[in-house]
């Protein structure tokens, strides 16, 4: 059975996809199959650090939302009174709030005159590609959609081969979070040592406890904070794998779009440690 | 012309509520008649849409200004599509509320 690690972050821009893709490259290194998914599907940015694989796949995923036809429409309100969410509003027509509407389908059925129809919307898409060894899935949601879901399970959905699958999960502790992170074996919480760092790794690791997951930390751009990251997984009992100091040289060749584990030999060596206690930790 | 004020009990005395989506009354004015009516927000503990219940509401009830606190941008762009005028900055007693906003009208 493959083991998927979820790399995540709580607040954005803590490390989480140097940290994922980096470890997906020293998995790799030893010979172990990896699959990547990026799952931060509002801006995935595992690609930019893996510029040379070759895309092999891409498909669209299709979301049906109701949609009102007006001209039947004879503001009976049935739709609205039906509608668990309050998607619905009815003044001279009934009308669809998208970022409400949970695609149950219930106002498409209470409708007695047929104005309700589903309508299919492309609402992302899900790219493989590989190179290198390794298998890279992301998933893209299209702008302007709200409800990021559907192409998170699509991503999670495609058979990958990998013996390692290291999820990419999105920022923050939301549904986007919780859905990336379900089915996952492991958590690998990338934290800042700062207050909202500690604060969001917090929300993280509740979601985390009540799926039952093991939960490691890496504390990124350590010395640079108060030190709030490194209380907090003291406070909830979770093991330091690593804090890596911030390293200005580092963070230029990775904004350049350098890959992590070939940067620096620093970050090589933190990334290969993690990786060896990882192993360790799961008895493989 | 009819007004509605997000309130925090079910009298024209009682103070505003802050949160026009999730008050769980409306006082409403009526300036032709020159009565107050009180009315249930059925999106005050509603999980999702509770701006969306709240407009809903006050175009049922023909209500054509609404005086709050603050409002959300989502209920500010329902508010428009409703045809309610919304004026926010307001706190208070309804009552009072809707008398500050006549005079300030011009009394009418
Ligand atoms: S149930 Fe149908 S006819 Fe009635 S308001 Fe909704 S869309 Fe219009
Ligand atoms: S599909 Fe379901 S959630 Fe969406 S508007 Fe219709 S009844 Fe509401």
């Amino acid at each position: 059975m493959a083991v998927r690690i979820a790399v995540a972050g709580g607040k954005g821009g803590t490390g989480k996809t140097t940290l994922a893709v980096g470890l997906a490259r020293a998995f790799l290194s030893t010979g172990e199959k990896v699959s990547l998914l990026d799952l931060d599907v509002e801006e995935p940015n595992s690609h930019l650090f893996l510029s040379d694989l070759r895309e092999v796949n891409r498909r669209q995923v299709i979301s049906s939302l109701p949609a009102v036809i007006t001209e039947h429409c004879v503001a009976c309100g049935r739709c609205k009174e039906f509608c668990h969410f309050n998607a619905i509003v009815v003044f001279d027509k009934a009308t669809v709030l998208e970022e409400f509407c949970h695609r149950c389908g219930g106002c498409v059925l209470v409708c007695p005159e047929r104005a309700i129809v589903e309508k299919e919307v492309v609402i992302g898409e899900v790219i493989k590609a590989v190179g290198r060894g390794l298998e890279l899935v992301s998933g893209w949601l299209e702008v302007g959609q709200a409800n990021p879901g559907p192409v998170i399970r699509e991503v999670k959905a495609e058979q990958v081969a990998g013996d390692w699958v290291v999820l990419d999960c999105p920022p923050g502790s939301g549904c986007a979070f919780v859905e990336s992170v379900e089915g996952a074996d492991l958590l690998l919480g990338v934290v800042e040592d700062t207050p909202f760092g500690a604060h969001d790794f917090r929300k993280v690791v509740q979601v985390a406890r009540n799926a039952g997951m093991r939960i490691f930390a890496v504390i990124n751009r350590y010395g640079m904070g108060n030190g709030d990251g490194v209380k907090v997984c003291e406070e909830e009992e979770i093991e330091i794998l690593a804090k890596v100091p911030f390293s200005e040289a580092a963070h230029r060749a990775l904004a350049q779009g350098g890959d992590p584990y070939s940067v620096s030999p620093d970050l090589k060596g933190i990334l290969d440690w993690i990786r060896d206690a990882l192993l360790e930790r799961l008895e493989r | 012309m009819r007004i509605a004020v997000p309130v925090s009990a079910p009298s024209k005395e009682a103070l505003m509520d802050e949160k026009f989506g999730r008050a769980q009354w409306f006082l409403i004015y009526d300036s032709k008649s020159g009565r107050y009516e009180v009315v249930e927000n059925p999106g005050f503990e509603a999980s999702s849409g509770a701006g969306s219940a709240a407009v809903q509401t006050l175009r049922d009830r023909s209500v054509d200004v609404l005086l709050a606190g603050n409002i959300g941008p989502k209920a500010k762009d329902l508010l428009a599509m409703a045809g309610i005028k919304a004026y926010e900055d307001y706190s208070g007693r309804g009552e009072e509320v809707i008398r500050q906003f006549l005079s300030a009208q011009g009394g009418q």
